[in-house]
């Protein structure tokens, strides 16, 4: 049985090592599932036999003497010793056809591609009419930054959010922040600034065309340390507004609005360029946490 | 009948001129970039220690908001010294809306003085400051 193997896998012998390897790269690719597992073995012994067979040392005398009897003759001077290598260059393959059979498969991919493009923006502009602020999640800009990312709107900012918890941090109750601010409006990183005197927490917002506004919760160490303080207005009378049980002083300062209450230990000022009526309900939003 | 009125009318008007010129020396003031400040100057825990503690609101942003300078005097109205703001000693802030700290002078221990500070606000090209003379505090020995 072994001897008809050998018998039928003789034919390997004979083949070329480049050949082999062909064969065997050939077996790799092919998925067909047949069993070519004693092919394989044969054509690796094959290989391995020929790595381990020793090559015949050169005769170098007696290829002088062939060189010198059959090659370096009268006959053959002017000739060369081997054939030129442009007599024997390999038959270029023929270049492959142009696949035309392909365009149109690209043509339809690119025009699937547009198709689905311009109708990703259609629905992204119908959003954005309709209301949502698709553009916005990309990016939001006002006339000082632009930034990548979510519009920063809403008591839900995360620089609101911060906001509030450097209340807390500093024994100020988060009901006196407002719970409402315009929805327009940007707002920025809050500040906390400290003296021998209070505690100050402050958060600014920018409004695209009405510039800015902010709020500044005060913790005083006493109350006395109120009466040393000064805040700039013009002509304009100013008015109490009393809601939910603090009294608001609304005054106008030169184009700015702002708006102060206090209880002795707290103060809180919400000022810039915010409409009476928004500032109002900044008031009485307070509470809302 | 007559000369006593016209004497009360004189007197009258007398009486009313001085109040109305009060009345317009408190009129409001406005700030172009200036929203509120509130200085105090009080004594220290170390000898001679004075502590001034300042808050500085601009009505926006500012270029620059805080003290530019803090003149002390003894309480006799004698100068003492003078000195200026600047970033470095903490004064003075830059694109920010307020300045607000505590500044720290050493002066003669046991003595008195008060202090007359200006406050500033800078935005852009506007600029507004305001002078508040504190109350006279003695530094502690």
């Amino acid at each position: 049985m072994e001897e008809n193997t050998r018998e039928i896998y003789a034919y390997l012998d004979r083949l070329s090592t480049r050949r082999l390897e062909e064969m065997l790269l050939a077996d790799l690719e092919d998925d067909s599932g047949r069993d070519t597992s004693q092919v394989i073995f044969h054509i690796l012994e094959v290989l391995r036999q020929r790595e381990t067979t020793p090559l015949p040392s050169p005769d170098t005398d007696r290829a002088w003497e062939e060189f010198q009897q059959f090659y370096n003759t009268p006959e053959g001077r002017g000739q060369a010793l081997y054939p030129c290598r442009e007599d024997h260059a390999p038959t270029p393959l023929p270049a492959p056809k142009c696949s035309l059979l392909r365009l149109p498969v690209l043509w339809k991919t690119l025009r699937i591609v547009a198709a689905t493009m311009a109708l990703l923006l259609a629905l992204m502009m119908g959003a954005q009419a309709s209301g949502l602020n698709v553009f916005g999640t990309l990016a939001y800009w006002t006339d000082e930054i632009l930034h990548w990312g979510s519009e920063q709107t809403g008591i839900q900012s995360k620089n609101y959010q911060q906001f509030l918890n450097l209340l807390t941090e500093n024994d100020i109750q988060k009901k006196h922040a407002p719970s409402w601010y315009p929805s327009e409006a940007i707002a920025g990183n809050p500040t906390v600034q400290y003296s021998d005197s209070a505690v100050s927490i402050k958060i600014s917002f920018s409004i695209a065309d009405s510039g800015s506004f902010h709020i500044n919760v005060v913790r005083h160490t006493s109350p006395s340390e109120l009466e040393s303080g000064f805040f700039e207005k013009d002509y304009d009378s100013v008015e109490q507004y009393l809601s939910h049980g603090r009294t608001f002083y609304i005054f106008s300062n030169v184009n700015s609005v702002m708006a102060t209450w206090t209880d002795g230990n707290l103060s809180e000022s919400i000022w810039g360029g915010l409409s009476l009526d928004d500032i109002k309900t900044m008031i009485d939003s307070l509470g809302g946490f | 009948m007559r000369k006593r009125f016209l004497s009360f009318l004189v007197a009258l008007s007398l009486m009313i001129v001085p109040f109305s010129s009060t009345a317009s020396a408190t009129e409001a003031r406005a700030s172009t970039t200036l929203s509120y400040y509130n200085i105090t100057m009080k004594a220290g825990n170390r000898p001679g220690e004075l502590r001034i503690s300042y808050e500085v609101n601009a009505k926006k942003i500012a270029d620059s908001v805080g003290i530019s300078s803090i003149v002390l005097y003894s309480s006799t109205g004698a100068y003492i010294t003078t000195v200026l703001g600047s970033e470095k000693n903490g004064l003075i802030e830059t694109d920010a809306l307020s300045a607000m700290s505590t500044y720290s002078h050493t002066a003669v221990p046991g003595n008195s003085y008060y202090a007359a500070i200006t406050v500033f606000a800078e935005i852009g090209d506007d600029y507004d400051s305001r002078k508040i003379v504190t109350d006279t505090v003695t530094a502690p020995t």
